[in-house]
């Protein structure tokens, strides 16, 4: 399947050449929105595989512009210049998850490599994210889980089987998870608790 | 000026190297050696410690960038792949691979030194979510040994929630050891009867 790209561009002179070089190495150009464009509204609207600027020399207020974005909509998101950019600029880029590259001409082969990677280095992240994110949510649950069993077996003489069960009857009787329900025992022990 | 980077260059062919040899000389970078592809990569990058890989190479074989993928294990380095023909098939292997593929014909300074750091930053930014993604993956795996051992005082030495706490952190405390490993002990140890070496 084509890949759909949007082209933000930041150049002083319209250049088709990105377009051209993107159509012959088989991507999809869903639209050309100049910088002072209404940017996240196309982005949000066309929901485009990947995002490359085209700049000649990019200013903090370019990534500024960038990092919001792709706050709101994340996306791979490549940035070319033609003139070397200091480092600290390439670093900040690539922390806010865009790919800063210099290049001093267009050739479809190579456009379609650095976007290729960054599409790559995008989905890793986001892959790590998630799993990242899911532990810690499981982490948090069993924590929330532990504690109610705990509970149950202290004020009521369950073993942690019984008290394990009991949690499940009631959760799936009220249509909760079982760590929803947990939290909610939780809550109301601890109100308890203080008065 | 902050320190060199530093890189090694396995290389397929001899003439493109060199100029990218210089490339990379003129943006900074510090060359530590040229290893051929079918050459010790591997004592070599365990014995130099580059920052970085960079594959200079026509058309890399699957074996040559699974090669690459062994050393990445043993030796997690960002890896940049520089070729100048363009299979995407190829750039797509290479990155499940976790190697940064780029298809470059010129071999401008400015464009060489920005494809490196943009790989380096984002081999960075992996590796801080990967060390972070097992450090939650093995406190859970703590937590549950706890939770485990926890529930065993309770039932089976009749003790409240907070004493079988409070026995396993002492329990850690005397044999200077982490809880998860003291619960992970006792988890080996214990059998339906109890744990049997008077710990209540």
């Amino acid at each position: 399947m084509s890949i759909r790209v949007l082209i933000i561009d930041a150049r002083s002179e319209r250049s088709l050449r990105l377009e051209t070089a993107l159509a012959e190495s088989g991507f999809i150009v869903l639209d050309v929105v100049p910088e002072s464009g209404d940017v996240h509204r196309r982005v949000e609207e066309l929901k485009p595989d990947a995002i490359l600027i085209d700049s000649e020399s990019p200013t903090r207020d370019t990534l500024e512009g960038l990092a919001s974005i792709s706050d709101r909509f994340p996306r791979p998101i490549v940035l070319l210049s033609e003139r070397a950019q200091d480092n600290e600029l390439v670093r900040s880029a690539a922390q806010i998850g865009v790919s800063a590259y210099v290049i001093d001409g267009v050739s479809a082969p190579m456009i379609r490599s650095l976007i290729e990677v960054a599409i790559a280095h995008f989905d890793t992240r986001r892959m790590l994210y998630a799993e990242l994110e899911q532990t810690q949510r499981a982490l948090h649950e069993r924590r929330t889980i532990d504690q109610a069993k705990c509970r149950l077996m202290e004020t009521q003489g369950l073993t942690e089987h019984e008290a394990y069960h009991r949690l499940r009857r009631g959760a799936m009787a009220r249509g909760l998870k079982l760590a929803e329900l947990a939290a909610e025992m939780i809550e109301k022990a601890n109100i308890k608790g203080i008065v | 000026m902050s320190v060199a980077i530093r890189l090694v260059i396995i290389d397929a062919r001899s003439e493109r190297t060199a100029r990218l040899e210089g490339a990379l000389a003129d943006a900074g970078f510090e060359v530590l050696d040229v290893v051929p592809e079918n050459g010790p990569v591997h004592r070599r990058i365990s014995e130099l410690q580059p920052d970085a890989i960079i594959i200079d190479s026509e058309s890399p074989t699957r074996d040559t960038l699974e090669g690459l993928a062994t050393v990445s294990r043993k030796f997690p380095r960002p890896i940049v792949m520089l070729s100048d023909r363009g299979g995407t098939d190829l750039v797509r292997n290479a990155a499940q691979l976790g190697i940064s593929a780029y298809v470059v014909e010129g071999m401008s300074s400015a464009l060489v030194r920005s494809l490196i750091e943009v790989s380096m930053v984002h081999f960075r930014c992996q590796r801080l979510l990967q060390a972070e993604l097992e450090q939650t993956q093995s406190a859970f795996a703590d937590r549950r040994c706890i939770d485990s051992v926890k529930c065993l005082l309770m039932e089976q030495e009749g003790m409240s929630e907070r004493l079988a706490y409070q026995t396993l952190r002492k329990l850690a405390m005397d044999r200077g050891q982490r809880l998860a490993d003291v619960a992970r002990s006792l988890l080996a140890t214990s059998t339906s009867r109890g744990f049997g070496t008077g710990i209540a």
